[in-house]
């Protein structure tokens, strides 16, 4: 009982790990891009946002940046909930709830 | 070093006796446990409400001519600030379905019942408050669909006698809807309401720790109750973990859009419609007939949503048999057909042109 318990949990912690430290490739490209503009000073821009021109698509972020975020945060929500059943169900055993 | 700084806080503040409190505190379980967790799923959507809402603050701005601009710079040019506006649109929606199944299972379940009266009356002026979250909202990114919506909006007060001209010039703080309108909108969304909202929940979240979760009338509980902490916090916690991974899932793949930007000179758009909370109330108005006993039906239905709501905040005060822990078939039918004619009228405004 002991072994699998605490290899879910290491399981669930090398997923969050893992989730964590992948590349977020949409982040580093709108970097660069705002490096390359150098019209937009970051301090101003907080204060008084810029005025910009309406692109075709209002709103249209990257497919795969969206992908990115979801697939990031659902496998992190994936192994918190994991941790948290286990600990469910150990608090349930300790506290003799069927 | 943890345990130095614990030992620290537990020397100056009541830790242990807070932590000895939950720990005897029980939820009971039964057959309609599972309603309980809609409470705190609202809180949850209402704690990412404040966050991502502070968030969008530090870059709106509340005139005509920048408040589309800047929510146009905030998704286009901001970091992940589409993904932060998606969050807080879509969470205002998962709140309010979750707060409309938390309040009716509590009224089907006869949770309002001594001692809960208060309970219960706060938890339904949260309920106008949250509503008032959506319709103050709504403007804020000065689309053509929002100022036109509000415009009809903020004309709904208009029929009633005495405190319609007034309810309607409170709204708009002018004649049109223009600057004032839109100032005052988003101060009342971001200032009035979460102060009042903090009060509210914090005064609903205490009474609900002070007397507990209620066993719905007729209800048998034969198993043995969950201690609240640990084991029912964690299950309001893997219920958080599902929210919050739908709130996510919906945000990201269904991205909030932007209209045009909002051109007061222009003629209303076809097929203006509210949020889906408030069709209900445009589907009533959109039924009624022109008048009735020489009465205009605007003003009718204005006046049975008003005596309505009246009855669902008094709704403790009313049920005598509820006290005597006894279900009252005429609440339990108006509560049923009250759900009815809310889902047929959100369907009916989808459906018809």
């Amino acid at each position: 009982m002991y072994y699998p318990r605490r290899f879910t949990q290491m399981l669930c912690l090398a997923l969050i790990a893992a989730s964590l430290s992948m590349p977020n490739q949409a982040a580093t490209a709108q970097e660069e891009e705002k490096r390359d503009t150098t019209a937009l000073d970051s301090t101003t821009a907080a204060a008084t946002p810029a005025i910009v021109e309406a692109p075709a698509k209002i709103i249209d972020p990257e497919l795969s940046e969206r992908g990115l975020i979801l697939f990031v945060v659902l496998v992190m929500l994936a192994g918190f909930g994991l941790l948290v059943g286990l600990k469910k169900r150990e608090a349930d055993q300790r506290a003799g709830l069927d | 070093m943890l345990i130095n700084v614990i030992s620290w806080i537990e020397e100056r503040l009541p830790v242990q006796s807070i932590k000895t409190f939950f720990i005897k505190k029980n939820v009971p379980r039964h057959r309609h446990s599972i309603w309980y967790y809609f409470g705190g799923m609202t809180l949850l959507f209402f704690v990412v409400q404040i966050v991502t809402g502070i968030l969008l603050t530090f870059y709106y701005t509340p005139t005509p001519e920048k408040a589309h601009e800047s929510v146009m710079y905030i998704v286009n040019e901001v970091p992940y600030g589409w993904l932060i506006r998606s969050l807080h649109a879509w969470s205002a929606n998962l709140m309010i379905g979750a707060m409309f199944i938390h309040m009716f299972s509590a009224f089907l379940m006869v949770a309002y019942r001594k001692p809960r009266e208060l309970l219960w009356v706060s938890g339904a002026l949260l309920m106008f408050v949250v509503l008032g979250f959506g319709f103050t909202g709504y403007l804020l990114p000065w689309d053509t669909m929002a100022y036109f919506a509000t415009l009809i909006g903020t004309e709904v007060p208009a029929t009633m006698p005495v405190i319609g001209d007034w309810g309607v010039s409170l709204l708009k703080g002018s004649e049109e809807v223009g600057a004032e309108t839109l100032t005052r909108m988003y101060s009342i969304h971001t200032v009035v309401l979460p102060l009042v909202s903090l009060l509210l929940v914090s005064f609903h979240l205490g009474l609900n720790q002070l007397y507990g979760a209620s066993v719905p009338v007729g209800t048998e509980t034969p198993r043995k109750p969950i201690p609240f902490f640990p084991n029912f916090l964690y299950r309001d916690l893997l219920s958080w973990t599902l929210g919050l991974g739908i709130l996510i899932a919906l945000a990201t793949i269904l991205p909030s859009g932007l209209g045009e930007k909002a051109d007061p000179l222009a003629s209303a758009p076809l097929g203006i419609k509210p949020e889906w909370y408030f069709l209900p109330l445009y589907q009533s108005l959109r039924m009624a007939p022109a008048e009735v006993f020489s009465l205009s039906g605007d003003f009718i239905v204005n006046l049975l949503v008003a005596i309505g709501c009246s009855v669902w905040l008094a709704i403790p005060f009313l049920d005598r048999k509820a006290s005597a822990g006894r279900k009252s078939l005429p609440f339990m039918v108006l509560g049923i057909v009250l759900i009815l004619y809310l889902i047929t009228t959100i369907l009916l405004a989808y459906v018809l042109p």
